[in-house]
């Protein structure tokens, strides 16, 4: 189990690159650190593997305080955006490199780090150079050099940034598999959130030296605790609407009040909100109805084969909506042309963001219930 | 090789021509002060010449030179030790510079770059009095840490930019693997800045090697004759005239050490120069 316990980073004593942070993690769990650049999620990787020093704050590895400890001392496994291999050794040698610093004799190494090589199946590689071999084997050959030891934890440093689509895909799998073969501790550092969202039993999603949320996947799509990660998670991104709580269990929105029916954790009333819905979550209708009663002002609709993306206008917000029903796309389509408008339905499942601070206030225990 | 279209093989024969045309009188003045070394007074092929090498050797005009044997080993000695010594301390210095967030550290910068552009020679009458302080004037050692004070800025300023290519990542790879930071700078580091470390060397091993200025100032007599001092020696000769051939064959011997030492490393040195990163990303 690996607990941080506040955590705070500076750097030159000005810049706070982390602070307050806290995190519990596991032993076997796949945790992602995911956030824009900038967010402090290298800096806490960087203080977990012990090359950086925190200002303040403790780590401990199963109750063990490790936060002032030497990396090689910490029986971690690495793996560095850049694969980070040694170009004058040997990929077998890259590979036994850290059983090496072990003292472990040469015919022994080599064999384990050959077992290791065949599980990702670069064993006829082992004789070249990293110089000599394509973007994705370097990281292969990282990774088993990353696990050769059979670390206590696996940190990977965003490795997959540096690789092409097909790749990335690939590796993934790879990363995926050892990490449950091994039922080794993985810390994954990405900012892409489909990267994370495929490997990770839970994510940390961090903006600026802070947890925003700590959830499973579904949880941070689904429930997002705030504007932050409703805005960072999800692709198409998801639409906020401005509005205001009229009272309790009502808020109107682009001229029309509507009644409320996500439970509320508070009495907002007479507060602005942001009202937060996927594009999917978004019903249309052509005309006004009983259900449909928020005009939109019709901008685009694309065709993207399973579906339509509709893009269009509610007060100042734009907003997207996918709609499966491609049979509309001519009427849409000419309703677009004239700026016409449609009128869409909230539906079941949306958000509601109190501002300024942007804290989600749907109850979702009430609503699991 | 390179694929080539017409026009650029045209002009890189052009260019080849044009090389050739420049470097054939250097050729050509080579061969004519080398070639000397083997012909004696009365245009005879010998060896005679070299007879400096193995003992005492009288020339026409009686005057008596002495062996070779001193002069090259001092120098040897002296060009070794400064070699040595400003690849290993450039080496430290630059890893630090280029790594370590020190105070002072911008400065060190600045003051390696403002050193290096010095005219050293301006210095050499504080040389002296530094050196008579610390007891060490008129040895070879004194002049030793002169050659490595007026060198170190330089090279530490070269191998600090080498450092300065190598990954962060693969240092930090090195340390996550189980090395300490010293360990990860001997098994990893120091082989991705070997092109730097050679020319560094290189040129250490050359600028000691040909250095009279530091000799001929800073040793008084002949106390401890080197190969530049013991040359000029035989040249301030008044009647030197006849002595051209005997000047040629130290030449020979004094250049083949460099020739030598260029040879064993020109390879990593020119990969140094034109690559600089390679192989380090």
């Amino acid at each position: 189990m690996i607990e941080i316990k506040g955590l705070r980073k500076e750097y030159d004593k000005h810049t706070v690159a982390l602070d307050r942070f806290d995190l519990t993690i596991p032993d076997g769990k796949f945790i992602a650190l995911l956030g824009p650049s900038g967010c402090g999620k290298s800096t806490t990787l960087n203080c977990i593997a012990g090359l950086l020093d925190p200002t303040e704050g403790k780590i401990l590895f199963d109750g063990k305080d490790v936060t002032h400890m030497a990396p090689k001392d910490r029986n971690i496994g690495m793996v560095f955006q850049s694969y980070a291999l040694y170009p004058h050794l040997s990929v077998l040698d890259n590979i036994a490199f850290p059983l090496k610093q072990k003292g472990i004799e040469k015919k022994v190494r080599h064999e384990r780090a050959r077992e290791v090589a065949k599980k990702l199946q670069i064993e006829h590689l082992l004789d070249r150079k990293p110089a000599q071999l394509s973007g994705g084997q370097q990281q292969r050959v990282a990774i088993c050099r990353a696990i050769v030891k059979e670390p206590h934890i696996l940190l990977l440093d965003e490795p997959m940034s540096n690789l092409d689509a097909r790749l990335k895909i690939e590796i993934r799998e790879v990363i995926k598999s050892i990490q449950q073969d091994l039922q080794v501790t993985a810390i994954l550092v990405t900012h892409d959130q489909e990267e994370a969202m495929a490997l990770a039993d839970e994510i940390a999603i961090l903006d600026e030296g802070r947890i925003q949320q700590f959830a499973t996947p579904d949880t941070l799509y689904e429930q997002p605790a705030n504007l932050f990660v409703a805005n960072f998670m999800g692709n198409p991104p998801m639409n906020f609407l401005e509005g205001r709580m009229v009272d309790r269990n009502h808020f109107t929105l682009g001229g029309v009040t509507l009644t409320c029916t996500m439970p509320l954790k508070e009495d907002a009333s007479g507060k602005q909100v942001k009202i937060g819905i996927r594009p999917h979550m978004l019903s249309l209708a052509m005309e006004k109805d009983e259900s449909h009663v928020v005009p939109m002002k019709m901008h685009i609709v694309e065709n993207l084969g399973k579906e339509l993306l509709v893009y269009g206008e509610v007060g100042d917000a734009e907003v997207r909506v996918s709609y499966p029903d491609k049979g509309l796309y001519a009427a849409l389509k000419q309703k677009a042309q004239k700026k016409e408008d449609v009128y869409l339905s909230l539906g079941c499942k949306y958000n509601v963001f109190l501002l300024p601070e942007g804290r989600n206030i749907v109850d979702f225990e009430a609503l699991d219930k | 090789m390179i694929d080539m279209t017409r026009s650029e093989r045209r002009k890189q024969n052009i260019a080849i021509a044009v090389m050739i045309l420049f470097v054939l009188p250097l050729v050509f003045m080579f061969i004519m002060f080398f070639g000397m070394a083997f012909f004696d007074g009365d245009g005879h092929v010998t060896l005679s010449n070299f007879q400096f090498v193995v003992g005492p050797m009288k020339l026409r005009d009686q005057t008596t030179i002495k062996p070779i044997g001193p002069a090259l080993r001092n120098s040897l000695i002296f060009t070794c030790l400064v070699t040595f010594f400003e690849v290993l301390v450039s080496m430290l210095a630059g890893y630090a510079l280029s790594r370590l967030r020190f105070p002072g550290r911008r400065n060190i910068q600045t003051g390696l770059l403002v050193l290096r552009m010095f005219p050293n020679l301006l210095l050499l009458i504080a040389v002296l009095y530094v050196l008579m302080v610390l007891h060490v004037v008129n040895t070879l050692r004194g002049v030793v840490l002169v050659a490595l004070a007026f060198r170190i800025p330089g090279s530490t300023f070269i191998i600090k930019n080498f450092f300065d290519g190598v990954s962060r990542d693969i240092e930090n790879s090195t340390l996550v693997d189980g090395c300490t930071p010293l360990s990860g700078f001997f098994q990893v580091i120091i082989h991705l800045v070997k092109p730097g470390i050679v020319s560094i060397a290189v040129f250490s091993f050359m600028s000691a090697w040909s250095n009279f200025i530091l000799f001929d100032t800073l040793l008084f007599g002949s106390k401890t004759p080197v190969m530049s001092t013991y040359i000029r020696a035989l040249t301030r000769n008044d009647q030197l005239i006849p002595t051209y051939n005997v000047v040629a064959a130290m030449g020979i011997v004094y250049m083949l050490p460099v020739i030598i030492f260029f040879l064993l490393t020109q390879k990593q040195l020119m990969e140094g120069n034109m690559g600089g990163g390679k192989g380090l990303s």
